[in-house]
């Protein structure tokens, strides 16, 4: 029966925080050389977000990647909040990435319809009614994807590439550098990820927002239109592995930065 | 596999444990975990303004009341200062817990070091002080003052001091912020360190007692990713989330923790722990107000109701300051080493795997035995 109970508040928890963004929020966006930082998950939505505690059980990934030192692991406290600490090189730009492992949810039909519609995820709802599934409830395993880019002294390659999430934002010229007009690729496995609804959230003023597709190649762009820290972010949702327990996989997808008032 | 994977985290945490527990209830001043040279053992370390004066004070040897001499010339003390840090004060929680925020804690290293070493009689064999100008200004004392750390186990017990007093016009023009840590060492090695009063002293902080503090932080990323692990195995069963509990208490670090171990002064503010340190600093109550309190309920354990928030004995307005010694007494033995019992332990250990071993081997060749005349 406590078993019963405990699946079924964990499963009220994932439902209340599924349909809600993900990202990471550092201390500090432009850290001294040296400084320590810590990182902390948050979920919620309009920039407003619920700290996330580390638990390692729900991590398949937590690293960063700065200067020469390549991908290594988050250090931090387990089932504390901020999740992780790092100690800035701060030479070049650092590249924090977070993945989860999926965690299951299941919405009834309406409300899996409205976040379908509100994520641009129109391909899914299509496939629903081709199917007659409409009616039946949105049966999916969810997981995030997020990274955040922490500026240095100078741009860095790493920021541009791809570090292998499942579902990746990729800038294409590092964001924190302050170029306004922001060019990035949508990557899902690696792969070019067409007609991704994206949308960037300022965070001092989440009504300020922009949004755009990403093109055949799975590029997309878009003008920021102030100084500060932005959320981009997007979902992409494929058919689940069979034996998964769900009918749908989502994949979220974010990236945390500043963008400096003038070019550096 | 699960259940060997419990089981092995259950006895490596209970061990663990064994490790802590003992020496959180000995963690006031004393530190390193196992204090086999209590001449090293550094008690205190304060840092005040006084007029136009600033007063170092360093203490070693914590609650004695033996007399001279001491067996002390095997050691060698340093009291270090960096004046070149940057220093923010910015973040409200380092702010109450270390004075303030430590920018690049890998670049910390002694602009000023007073070397100092004691005879056995406790007068100054060594006091060479570099980086600071005119240091033939200083006034020096050493010797036995009463111990000065507001804690009952402490009362009425004195400690070896070195007192240092100086002209603040020693230090470079406008100098605002210090860092100072003390260490004591022997043959090179260090044996000691005392930062910021009451941290190194805390179990999960032993291992930087043999660190400087540029390599602090480093090392407690490093042991912070090991104890993730672990507390993710324990975390995972039921049968081991009580030793979680624990080990979450007293030995694993915690998310405040990543600050190297030094004390900092500003003077830009009141002279207040952890600002500085004055000798009336209740630093169990301060400690405890943003996230220690292993002091604090030690003081209720041991002392009186009310807490005492003052020292046993009254300070001095002047030079050295700390009070007067309490009288030499015959000390009570200290505990024993572990081996006066371990031995025996050992030899009925070694007894019992050997007749364990001899009944296995014992019992199995009568089975092979039985076997070949059943087959015969």
């Amino acid at each position: 029966m406590k078993r019963i109970l405990l699946a079924v508040a964990a499963l009220a928890f994932a439902r209340a925080l599924h349909a809600h963004d993900f990202w990471i929020e550092p201390s500090t966006y432009h850290p001294a050389f040296g400084q320590t930082v810590s990182l902390a998950l948050r979920v919620g939505m309009d920039f407003t977000g619920d700290p996330v505690p580390r638990v390692s059980d729900n991590i398949a990934s937590f690293t960063i990647r700065q200067g020469r030192k390549g991908s290594q692991d988050v250090a931090g406290i387990e089932r504390a909040d901020p999740a992780g600490f790092f100690t800035a090189d701060a030479r070049s730009t650092a590249v924090v990435a977070y993945a989860s492992l999926p965690s299951p949810v299941e919405l009834e039909p309406a409300k899996f319809e409205a976040y379908l519609r509100q994520y641009g995820l129109d391909a899914i709802i299509d496939a629903r009614t081709r199917r007659r599934e409409r009616q039946k409830p949105g049966k999916e395993i969810f997981s995030r994807c997020a990274k955040s880019l922490i500026a240095g002294a100078h741009a860095s390659l790493a920021a541009t590439q791809a570090v292998g999430l499942r579902y990746e934002i990729v800038p294409m010229i590092d964001p924190t550098r302050g170029d306004a007009h922001f060019r990035g690729r949508m990557l899902f496995e690696r792969t070019p990820a067409a007609n991704a609804l994206v949308t960037a959230v300022f965070h001092d003023d989440p009504s300020v927002r922009v949004s755009a597709r990403s093109d055949h190649a799975g590029v997309f762009a878009l003008t920021l239109p102030r100084p500060g820290v932005w959320l981009i972010k997007s979902v992409r949702m494929v058919e689940a592995p069979r034996n998964s327990g769900a009918d749908w996989e989502s994949l979220w997808a974010s990236l945390t930065f500043e963008l400096p008032p003038s070019p550096r | 596999m699960k259940t060997l994977r419990a089981t092995s985290a259950a006895i490596v945490l209970v061990v663990l444990s064994l490790f802590a527990v003992p020496a959180a209830f000995g963690s006031d001043h004393a530190d390193p975990l196992v204090v086999e040279e209590p001449e090293a053992n550094i008690t205190d370390l304060f840092f005040f303004p006084h007029g136009d004066n600033y007063v170092l004070i360093f203490n070693v040897r914590r609650a004695t009341l033996k007399g001279k001499p001491f067996p002390i010339t095997p050691y060698a003390y340093a009291i270090n200062i960096d004046l070149h840090s940057q220093v923010t004060f910015d973040n409200p929680g380092d702010k109450a817990r270390y004075g303030g925020t430590i920018v690049n804690p890998g670049g910390i290293k002694p602009d000023v070091v007073f070397s100092i070493a004691l005879n056995n009689d406790l007068t100054l064999s060594k006091k060479d002080v570099t980086g600071l100008q005119h240091p033939e200004l200083i006034h020096w004392y050493s010797g036995l003052r009463d111990d000065p750390f507001i804690f009952p186990r402490f009362f009425g017990k004195n400690a070896i001091s070195i007192v240092a007093e100086m002209p603040k016009s020693c230090f470079p023009a406008g100098q605002q912020d210090f860092l100072l840590w003390g260490v004591s060492t022997e043959n090179g090695k260090q044996l000691d360190h005392d930062g910021r009063s009451s941290r190194t002293q805390q179990n999960r902080f032993n291992a930087l007692n043999f660190l400087p503090p540029n390599e602090h932080v480093a090392e407690m990323m490093k042991e912070m990713t090991k104890q993730t692990k672990l507390q993710q195995e324990l975390l995972h069963y039921k049968l081991t989330v009580p030793l979680a509990n624990v080990t979450q208490l007293l030995v694993f670090l915690r998310k405040y923790d990543l600050a190297p171990d030094v004390m900092i002064y500003s003077n830009r503010f009141p002279c207040v722990f952890p600002n500085g340190r004055m000798l009336t600093d209740d630093v169990a109550a301060i400690t405890c107000s943003t996230g220690d309190c292993i002091l604090q309920e030690l003081s209720f354990i041991e002392g009186g109701f009310p807490r005492a928030t003052a020292n046993d004995k009254p300070f001095l307005d002047t030079f050295p300051y700390e009070a007067d010694p309490w009288p030499e007494k015959p000390e009570a033995p200290g505990p024993v080493s572990f081996w006066h019992i371990g031995f025996w332990i050992l030899i009925v250990v070694l007894l019992l795997v050997f007749l364990w071993t001899w009944l296995f081997y014992y019992l199995g060749r009568r089975s092979v035995f039985r076997e070949q005349a059943i087959q015969v």
